[in-house]
């Protein structure tokens, strides 16, 4: 009996230290939370090389290699993103609009995991009739004035904005590069950023910037992000708007519009996102696990909800 | 009957080092502050009082960690500290870019950099592309939202995040 409770006390012991040493490991390693956390190195003198070599040897995807840029490459990836952007669209001068879409940004990244970028976000509202919504590494949001008259609520454009930070937070632009010949060059630049003395290098760094911002751009105007991205997007979403106070289910009233809106478009948001059908089954499948013990109808939420509505209204009204 | 309480028993141990597997942090731990402007906070609130504010790299010590924030000191100066949300830091060695200035930073240090981009590299990217517009991304940066008026929203719209 002495024996057999031993036996019992040693194999508890050995269990404990497999799952301790197993969630160590998965503590620093790679996890949606640690990539915006800015991963952990474990040897912080690796060298540009040593990365390189070490990053194809343990088969990560070179594209994995443009996630660990810093956050000050990041912006200015974002910066150059937003220009080109602004080549085509002009920006709606609207300060009631833009004071209401930045109050409501704010909101939602000060209650989620990664409130600050390195020059924050900024929302803005382009003037064009086309339905559609571009969001920049650097925290630049433009929503188009067609895609906002696809709302009738607060709570629905919080969705729009939810999305566009979703894209941010899962760094789903910088991830766009995927051409290796700029991966690689992403990566081995940063042997020569402080060393160069002259123009020609300076205009090698440049070149870099500009071959990483065209194909974001390409992603963000002709292709779109994958499928997956995008439910990916809609998901966190629909987290951020529920920390953030709002109703989720607001997103999917959000997206009954836009298939209504951008039926047969070929054009903005028809052209770079998967069909709002799609898009409303994945996010039903959400809600349905988010769903509350007491229906909204009935609830203090109900109340908040209203006053939302007409503070929208208001906005609405006022703009005119 | 043993079989399955030792089965019990890996769950249960299993899901208590899950849930706290991505909080192992170790105190008195160097970080580098991830973004321009840092402001510490006095709590772990957006609207509490700003105790400092850090530069973009600054090195600095963790003290304590609760609910994805971490509270911090300036290494260089540790009565310096307050409160910072864990995703504005990074564990990875930031070096600030000092173009024109001179450094003495080691090759290690240079890949540690990051890749290559700085203001400098903006203003050859922009001679090479002269149609774009840096001005309006500018004005877009230059967005801000007043503290205060913030919280008047979300009190109004019975949002969450406001001084709970």
């Amino acid at each position: 009996m002495i024996s057999h409770n031993k036996n019992c006390l040693c194999s508890l012991i050995c269990v404990i230290l497999i799952c301790v040493t197993v969630c160590t490991f998965i503590s620093c390693s790679s996890s949606p939370s640690m990539h915006l956390f800015n991963l952990i190195s474990s040897d912080g003198n690796i060298t540009g090389d040593d990365y390189i070599q070490a990053a194809i040897e343990t088969g990560m995807a070179l594209s994995k290699a443009v996630e660990e840029i810093t956050p000050e490459q990041e912006y200015y990836i974002g910066r150059a993103v937003a220009a080109n952007l602004l080549n085509t669209y002009n920006i709606e001068d609207n300060d009631l609009w833009q004071d209401y879409v930045n109050k409501i940004c704010h909101v939602i990244i000060i209650n989620s995991d990664k409130p600050d970028l390195f020059n924050g976000y900024h929302v803005v509202i382009l003037d064009t009739d086309e339905v559609n919504a571009f969001a920049t590494s650097g925290g630049h949001i433009m929503i188009t004035r067609g895609l906002i008259d696809c709302t009738k609520t607060e709570d629905e454009l919080a969705a729009v904005i939810a999305h566009e930070i979703a894209h941010i937070q899962l760094q789903h632009s910088i991830k766009a590069i995927r051409t290796s010949r700029i991966t690689n060059a992403l990566a081995v630049t940063a042997q020569t950023a402080l060393k160069f003395s002259g123009v020609e290098e300076l205009s090698d760094l440049a070149d870099v910037l500009d071959e990483s911002v065209d194909e974001i751009v390409m992603t963000l105007v002709n292709s779109g992000y994958s499928q997956a991205q995008e439910f990916a997007a809609d998901s966190t979403a629909l987290s951020l708007m529920q920390k953030a106070g709002y109703e989720s289910s607001a997103m999917k009233d959000m997206l009954l519009m836009l298939k209504e809106k951008t039926a047969n478009v070929n054009t903005g948001f028809g052209k770079t996102h998967p069909s709002a059908d799609d898009r409303l089954e994945a996010v039903d499948q959400v809600l349905k696990m988010m769903e509350y013990k007491e229906p909204l109808r009935f609830s203090s939420r109900y109340r908040a909800l209203e006053e939302r509505n007409i503070r929208y209204v208001r906005v609405q009204l006022q703009a005119l | 009957m043993f079989k399955k309480k030792y089965l019990l028993i890996i769950l249960f141990v299993s899901l208590i080092c899950f849930a706290y597997s991505e909080q192992i942090v170790n105190y008195g731990e160097i970080y580098y502050i991830a973004i321009q402007n840092a402001e510490l906070k006095s709590s772990k609130n957006f609207f509490a009082e700003v105790t400092a504010s850090l530069d973009y790299g600054t090195p600095v010590t963790v003290l304590s960690t609760k609910d994805k924030w971490f509270e911090v000191a300036d290494k260089s100066s540790p009565s310096v500290k307050g409160w910072i949300a864990a995703n504005s830091l990074s564990k990875r060695k930031i070096i600030v870019n000092k173009y024109g200035t001179g450094t003495s930073a080691t090759t290690e240090e240079l890949s540690l950099a990051g890749k290559g981009f700085s203001p400098e590299v903006e203003k050859q990217y922009k001679t090479e592309n002269a149609e774009l517009d840096y001005l309006e991304v500018n004005k877009i940066e230059g967005i801000k939202v007043d503290t205060n008026e913030l919280l008047r929203f979300i009190d109004a719209g019975e949002l969450k995040g406001g001084n709970e």
